[in-house]
């Protein structure tokens, strides 16, 4: 995150044209699938005394964690968000019935309800993705409809300065654990035992 | 027992008709609802369960506590109470169906596939599914 640049969104905006999210401009109906939130809101646990100013007043990126343990999946009755054989956690929106359980489970605010027709507050309608009805629950999905074509994901693509970096966690040789022994990393609440697989260096 | 539901003073009938306003306006309102979306409702990102969960929760243990009436009578053989058992089950059976009306106003989308999902028992270990599976179970038994 010390690569990240303050006041750059050009991964928030990627991400947000590929997947046609909304913009509302109103907090209360906000949906957001990548977002900037201060260190102390993303790592309530870890903001300790005396942090360097540097790590306590940079707004830090915050996105689904797609758990290894997911309790969004747990508790969903329909079994619209599920978890994919790569470890995806994953959307099918015409399953979601709206009851927002999920969003209740998750611990890192990820989820996002439409409260409202998002169709007109998309800016421009990007074909490749499905546009969402009113009612139905969405989140980052580590671009899967992306994975599947090998290219990477909108916002690690998109990034100027290199802030991240996506691979398979499950593979000893890929860049992501080569990245992971070499520097000291951090999790959101990794005490609630979802293993989130985010994993920030600060 | 119904019969008696359909005679009564004048007051009795005005306290109908005010029920029967009260349930056209949550029809109507709920219209706004579907062609809006629950955002209607002024839930949002920071709180996304509101009063209809509230309700639902109260009324099951409106539900519970009506059934509850019968025991004196039955296991404890308590006479007295005979009179009250029949109101409570009727008490039971409409509190236990209003439950159920906050649950599907309370889901974001409309239709039949709400309900039957729920009770797919590959999904049983939902606690939203456990619910509206014990409250079908409920509703049928009281």
């Amino acid at each position: 995150m010390k690569k990240c640049v303050d006041g750059c969104v050009k991964c928030i905006d990627a991400c947000n044209d590929k997947h046609n999210v909304p913009d509302f401009d109103n907090p209360k109906d906000e949906i957001k699938w990548i977002w900037k939130s201060d260190y102390a809101k993303v790592f309530p646990s870890k903001n300790q005394q005396f942090l360097a100013k540097e790590t306590r007043d940079k707004p830090f990126l915050s996105l689904c964690n797609h758990c290894a343990d997911p309790p969004c999946v747990k508790v969903c009755p329909t079994g619209a968000t599920f978890q994919m054989d790569d470890g995806i956690v994953e959307m099918d929106f015409h399953r979601c019935i709206g009851c927002r359980f999920c969003m209740a489970a998750c611990p890192y605010g990820s989820r996002s309800f439409n409260w409202r027709d998002p169709r007109p507050a998309i800016k421009n309608i990007t074909p490749e993705y499905p546009t969402r009805e009113s009612g139905v629950v969405e989140k980052c999905n580590f671009c899967s409809e992306r994975l599947a074509k090998e290219q990477q994901p909108a916002c690690v693509e998109t990034c100027p300065e290199k802030v991240l970096t996506f691979g398979n966690l499950y593979d000893k040789e890929s860049e992501i654990r080569q990245i992971l022994s070499e520097n000291t990393t951090i999790q959101r609440k990794p005490e609630l035992g979802a293993n989130p697989s985010v994993f920030y260096i600060t | 027992m119904i019969e008696k539901a359909f005679e009564g003073e004048k007051g009795y009938w005005g306290w109908i008709a005010l029920l029967l306003a009260v349930i056209a306006l949550g029809i109507y309102s709920y219209s706004k609802q579907l062609s809006y979306g629950l955002g209607v409702t002024g839930m949002g990102r920071d709180i996304s369960w509101g009063v209809y969960v509230a309700q639902f929760t109260f009324l099951v243990g409106v539900a519970a506590s009506a059934v509850m009436v019968v025991l004196p009578y039955y296991l404890h053989d308590y006479k007295e109470f005979g009179k009250i058992v029949i109101i409570g089950e009727f008490l039971a059976v409409s509190a236990a169906v209003i439950c159920l009306l906050f649950i599907l106003a309370d889901m974001g989308t409309s239709g039949p596939g709400i309900l039957c999902p729920s009770l797919s028992p590959s999904k049983i270990n939902s606690i939203l599914g456990c619910s509206g599976t014990e409250w079908l179970f409920a509703a049928k038994y009281c």
